[in-house]
């Protein structure tokens, strides 16, 4: 049962759709992160480059001034220090005073073409323009740089999203899957009709949870209250029931059901008695009332096709033969019951005639 | 009281005047520098007159209110800033400072002995033996 509340539960569900949707957004938000990262790491690479050009500005502007070479050749040995710069080249007034690359090899058209270039503004002289720096940056380690700042914006992000999850799912597990399991082991052990009800898990009082057991215990009692009824109801019904059947088994009148055809569908011992025929619960075979031996036997007819016509209650005494031959007579009145049920009820009115 | 006054604004206007720093080269010289040659003379970028005569500037003594005065009107720095310049060119050899003299007579001496020479002086300091080549913005 563990193993398939496991597989089954909500708390398997909730964490796989929480780490599904965390793997989503997280895979959204790192190629966003990428993307961005890409962008701000090199926008300050191209800053460090600006902060380095700043740094020998002053001394960049001496050299260029009295075009001395050897001071340009310090600046660019200084700013090939750095690892990002490949080459520098300054130049006062169109002619070059130094051109220096790491490892003595120009770099490619296609690096130059990322290169920084300056001007050089005379120290003495606002405005006026003496020359220019080019610094090509390296883009290899440009790259390097630029992949370990996604690598650990990436590590970063991760790890956040995976302690978010870690969070909802500890939170979800002790917030709502523990107390809903409790409420689910109650429930399957309850029995409403002894009185059993669930119990609202702690700190639950006031919450959705709380709510739904408390709705559930109410709903226990209307329904325990509603079978109290129907069973209060089926016991009158039953005894009621007797009470009919003993009235209609022991009248003294003949008390009979007939269909349109005439067959007698149910009689009472009294009529069983009167006709001398076994009880309805013991005859065997149909009782049809125009095959009884009747003195008149198409008067019994037509007093039920006059009922079924009419509609209206109908009655007539008519005269029947015994078994022994002897003759009496019964009165008999028909009163329609339904469209295709008449009731029937006879009397031995023999003495009267 | 008035033209006493005002008698002592003319001479100090004269005085201010008469003290201000002048460009100044030997009197045979027929050149006529610009703000940017006298700079960029001054300042080791060139060493060559525009006539193609090699230029030999010289300087006032150090720390004397003439010299802080023209470099503060040439190149707008003060002392230590012009000091700090020739302090970064110093090592590569590649441009010297102006010829250092010892006293005003000295510099008017030293302009005199050489062709290129050229320094800058009180304007009250000119006389025949001098021309001005430049002079100063106010």
């Amino acid at each position: 049962m563990k193993t398939a509340f496991i597989r089954d539960g909500i708390l398997l569900r909730s964490i796989l759709v929480t780490i599904l949707a965390f793997c989503l957004v997280g895979v959204v938000t790192v190629a966003y992160t990428m993307q961005s990262a890409r962008a701000q790491a090199e926008a300050q690479s191209r800053e460090r480059i600006e902060q380095l050009l700043d740094t020998v500005q002053s001394t960049l502007r001496v050299a260029g001034f009295v075009k001395d070479r050897e001071l340009a050749r310090e600046v660019a040995q200084g700013l090939l220090s750095n690892p990002v710069v490949l080459r520098v080249t300054i130049s006062e007034s169109g002619n070059q005073l130094v051109d220096l690359a790491r490892g003595g090899q120009p770099p490619s058209g296609e690096i130059q073409a990322g290169s920084l270039v300056r001007d050089i503004h005379s120290p003495f002289v606002d405005g006026e323009i003496i020359g220019a720096i080019r610094l090509t940056p390296d883009p290899d380690v440009i790259e390097r740089q630029i992949r370990t700042e996604i690598v650990d914006r990436t590590w970063q992000l991760v790890w956040q999203l995976a302690l978010i999850a870690g969070v909802m799912v500890v939170t979800l597990l002790a917030f709502v899957i523990h107390p809903i399991t409790s409420i689910s082991r109650e429930l399957h052990r309850m029995k409403a009709a002894a009185g059993d009800r669930l119990r609202i898990p702690a700190g639950h009082s006031k919450t959705e949870i709380g709510r739904l057991v408390t709705d559930i215990n109410v709903l226990a009692d209307d329904l325990v209250r509603a079978i109290d009824e129907e069973h209060a109801l089926r016991l009158k019904q039953e005894l009621d029931e007797q009470k009919y059947h003993a009235i209609f088994d022991n009248a003294e009148s003949g008390i009979f059901l007939i269909e349109r055809n005439g067959r007698v569908a149910s009689w009472n011992p009294a009529l069983a008695r009167l006709l001398g025929i076994a009880r309805a619960n013991e005859f065997t075979g149909q009782l049809v009332l125009l095959d009884l031996p009747w003195s008149e036997p198409t008067a019994i007819g037509m007093l039920i096709e006059r009922v079924f016509v009419t509609g209206e209650a109908a009655e007539r005494d008519l005269m029947l033969q015994r078994p022994d031959r002897t003759h009496f007579w019964l009165n008999i009145v028909l009163s329609p019951v339904g469209d295709d049920l008449l009731q029937g009820v006879a009397h031995d009115v023999s003495a009267h005639k | 009281m008035l033209r006493a006054l005002l008698a002592l604004l003319i001479l100090s206007a004269h005085l201010v005047v008469r003290a201000e720093p002048v460009v100044v080269m030997r009197a045979q010289t027929a050149e006529s520098l610009s703000h940017e040659a006298v700079t960029n003379i001054f300042m080791g970028r060139f060493r060559a007159l525009p006539s193609g005569t090699p230029a030999q500037p010289i300087d006032q003594p150090r720390d004397t209110p003439l010299r802080a005065q023209f470099y503060q009107r040439l190149v707008n720095k003060d002392q230590a800033a012009v000091n700090a310049y020739w302090s970064r060119l110093h090592f590569s050899g590649k441009a010297t400072p102006p010829l250092q003299a010892t006293s005003e007579d000295e510099v008017i001496r030293q302009v005199l002995r050489q062709p290129g020479g050229i320094a800058y002086v009180r304007r009250a300091q000119v006389d025949s033996r001098l021309r001005i080549v430049f002079e100063l913005p106010p």
